[in-house]
């Protein structure tokens, strides 16, 4: 196609003064950065491995349990894949300066299209190298997989990604083209509505009564896997990739090439779908986006919204000011608030998860794995929210700075306006997630104390953490929040984020486990690892929390705009 | 107003600013003029304390832009080449999000808000979001927002572009209305016609350096020639 190998090379030219880039930076920081890495996935993998080999230890079903995750963790990713591919693929089909250019140059439609196609694939999938590698290969140790399995890794990764967004992309393209913003952004919410009723009525017709009838763990989860058996249906895709990687690590090699060549078919089919389609409607689709509506909003200080948000004006008024900036910027654009919506979805599935685990098993060490794992998976979820919409915001600031650079502002009150107001939104949610899960899994009144007290230090450090990295390294030029996240500071946030998330369940753990459940310390010795832990989490956070936000607001100090 | 000293910023090895002294009195209009690549963004955005000096100092209003940049602020306005804004925010949210900032009377910079508006046509318009405004409709709103505050100087880079006629004509009679009433206006422009009509003294610039400093009266005086401004700059930009 006309032009394709021209924005084909031009990408690998940005590319290369990209990483040309990286050479220039002091050895120091790179390296510090490769080390965090790798201790990431190190880490990750770790936890991965010591999860599922405990699966496997369980006597009679641990084999099957530890296939069973593989099913449930490419069902659930294809799900999130798709959903966070539609939200993506909109923005960087549609809502992209670079497009404008683009279609104004003699390029096939299709050539732009397929361009702006490989980007939204890789924006909305890199965390998912992240987390995925590191769980593929302590699957594949477990089931001592042999060398060709982890060969054929890459080809199962690229493959799966393009799924996903192509199928968002085929539901995009019409929706662009057909509706206009207003009615898009209604089907969208409709959609996630029905999906989130039947999701509800799945859960409670079908899962919830799984949970009454296993009398113990084992039990329990043998019967809510087995219905789950909705994420194996044959004609589902994140069954056939999850058969072929299984098949595979069982050594039956031809059972998972028929797999993958399913998958590899429907997405073939897919993809011919796309360039049916987008020389149809990409055009027209881009056109019509054109046309927003510009409707007038209600003028300030009427309507309900500036009712509501009239309650910030107890604040210093330029703090109320960039409060009310920021949450009506962040509520009139679709793809931050629908990703928030995803955010909200994973919660709500969460939490109904939850309320199927039996919460009166009387094993103490059960009950200890359930809390910890559930402080770890609210610290996890709220650590991806933080660096999604926290990181990019003094990003996002960018641009404006002549604005904010010039008035009366500090950029230390800026910093200190989104730590406090984000981290009070955090802090309420998480505890409100913390309370409601404990009282779900009846948690014992001192663990209830300290899980609740330990969601407080997280909240504030990874609020810290991710408003004060984005204050050390933002990206004055980027107006994509997405593309700000994937790029080297949201990293370091995401990575840092996980590590941070792990010491303190690390340094919780290790008391309540000795003392709890292994009984190997006495009872002055576990106040003493207590009182240590908290000394520990405290330094954490304010290593984590309070000192990039100084750093931050030091940078920005000394910047120049 | 203005005093800079032997101001010069350097990005590595490009001096884009070489040693640049010149004072700028209160209520006066000047016009910085130049190529391409001159220095005369970098200049203003030193002025505006956006960029940090690599030598030398800027002063406003006697106050040091290094040592007190706060208080050195609160006195200007800056109107950015490109009008970057809040997408999100309608024009009228972003003359009050500018007045909250200012922490200026609410009574006060409402109703300027509004006759502001209204001067430049923007009354039926202030309640839609900026992302659907022209690059003109934006310009209107970002130097409505610098003229809310009331600032003693206005610094201001390339206005017209993008403005239809009458706004023009708004713009030009708004800024020199203020420098009657005592405030300073720094400006940067290609349209040599704009120059040469409204200010009381130009510099042109070159390579980071001022080549010419004084009224177009001067300028053609030392030029020696009755020609007009275009033809001045041209030959000194050429010759420099």
């Amino acid at each position: 196609m006309t032009g394709a190998r021209s924005l084909f090379f031009a990408r690998i030219r940005i590319l290369k003064n990209s990483v040309s880039g990286i050479r220039n930076e002091p050895v120091l920081k790179t390296t510090f950065i490769a080390v965090l890495t790798a201790s990431f996935w190190f880490g990750s993998f770790f936890l991965f491995y010591r999860g599922l080999s405990f699966f496997n230890a369980i006597p009679a079903v641990g084999p099957v349990l530890v296939d069973e995750t593989m099913y449930i963790f490419f069902a659930v990713l294809f799900i999130m894949l798709l959903l966070s591919s539609i939200v993506v693929c909109h923005a960087t089909f549609f809502n992209v300066k670079e497009v404008e250019f683009l279609l104004s140059k003699p390029l096939d439609h299709r050539v732009v299209f397929f361009y702006r196609f490989v980007q939204s694939s890789i924006y909305s999938s890199w965390a998912f190298l992240f987390l995925g590698i590191p769980f593929l290969v302590a699957y594949a140790i477990i089931r001592d997989a042999s060398c060709c399995f982890y060969l054929a890794l890459p080809g199962w990764f690229i493959l799966f990604v393009i799924l996903p967004t192509a199928t968002a992309s085929l539901l995009v393209l019409p929706a662009a083209r057909f509706l206009d913003y207003r009615r898009a952004r209604r089907a969208f919410i409709g959609t996630a509505v029905v999906l989130a009723l039947a999701a509800f009525w799945y859960y409670k017709s079908v899962i919830a009564p799984a949970a009454q009838e296993g009398e113990d763990i084992a039990a329990f989860m043998e019967s809510f896997l087995y219905h789950l058996r909705i994420l194996k249906h044959p004609l589902y895709p994140g069954y056939w990739m999850a058969s072929s990687i299984i098949e595979a690590a069982g050594g039956r090699a031809l059972e998972s090439v028929r797999y993958f060549f399913v998958y590899a078919a429907t997405t073939a089919l897919a993809l011919q779908l796309n360039h049916i389609e987008a020389g149809r409607l990409y055009y027209r689709g881009w056109l019509a986006s054109r046309n927003r509506s510009n409707r007038p909003l209600p003028p300030p200080g009427a309507g309900a919204a500036n009712s509501l948000l009239s309650i910030f004006s107890v604040l210093p008024r330029p703090t109320a000011a960039l409060i009310t900036k920021d949450i009506k910027s962040f509520a009139r654009d679709f793809s931050q608030w629908s990703q928030f919506l995803i955010y909200l979805a994973i919660l709500g599935v969460y939490i109904l998860n939850l309320g199927s685990v039996p919460g009166s098993v009387d094993n103490p060490y059960w009950k200890m794995i359930v809390t910890f794992l559930n402080f770890s998976a609210t610290s996890l979820v709220l650590a991806g929210f933080t660096v999604r919409f926290l990181f990019p915001q003094i990003s996002l600031e960018g641009t404006k700075i002549w604005i904010l650079g010039l008035a009366p502002v500090t950029f230390k009150e800026l910093v200190l306006q989104k730590f406090f107001i984000n981290g009070v939104m955090i802090l309420l949610v998480s505890e409100l997630l913390m309370t409601a899960t404990n009282i779900m899994l009846e948690t014992s009144p001192g663990l209830f104390f300290v899980s609740c007290a330990m969601t407080a230090l997280t909240a504030v450090g990874l609020t810290g953490l991710a408003v004060g990295l984005g204050a050390l390294y933002p990206d004055f030029r980027e107006e994509n929040p997405s593309r700000i996240v994937s790029g080297f500071g949201g990293t370091l946030n995401f990575i840092t984020a996980l590590i941070y998330v792990a010491v303190i369940v690390l340094l919780f753990s290790v008391p309540y486990f000795s003392y709890h459940v292994h009984h190997t310390v006495t009872a002055g010795t576990f106040r003493t690892m207590l009182s240590a832990a908290w000394t520990g989490s405290l330094a954490a956070t304010a290593a984590a929390g309070i000192l990039p936000l100084v750093l931050g607001y030091r940078k920005l100090q000394r910047s120049e705009f | 107003m203005i005093e800079l000293q032997k101001l010069t910023k350097k990005f590595g090895n490009n001096t884009a600013v070489d040693s640049l002294s010149l004072t700028v009195e209160a209520g006066e209009f000047f016009t910085v003029l130049g190529p391409n690549g001159a220095g005369k963004t970098t200049t203003l955005k030193l002025v505006a304390g956006l960029l940090r000096p690599t030598a030398g100092s800027v002063s406003v209003g006697g106050i040091d832009m290094a040592e007190k940049p706060g208080r050195a602020k609160a006195l200007m306005s800056y109107i950015p080449d490109i009008p970057y804004v809040y997408e999100k925010l309608t024009g009228r949210e972003f003359l009050h999000f500018t007045g909250e900032l200012y922490r200026l009377d609410r009574s006060i910079y409402r109703a300027r808000a509004e006759e502001l508006l209204e001067q430049f046509l923007m009354r039926d318009d202030g309640d839609k979001l900026m992302e659907t405004y022209s690059h003109g409709m934006r310009q209107k709103i970002v130097i409505s927002s610098a003229l809310l505050s009331d600032p003693r100087l206005i610094i201001i880079d390339e206005p017209m572009v993008g403005l239809d006629p009458r706004s023009i004509r708004l713009v030009k009679d708004l800024l020199r209305e203020r420098t009657r009433s005592g405030t300073t206006v720094l400006m940067s422009t290609h349209t040599l016609a704009l120059a040469e009509e409204i200010s009381d003294r130009l510099g042109i610039m070159h390579r980071g350096k001022l080549i010419a400093l004084g009224g177009v009266d001067d300028l053609k005086r030392a030029a020696r020639r009755s020609e007009g401004l275009e033809d001045i700059f041209l030959r000194m930009t050429a010759e420099a």
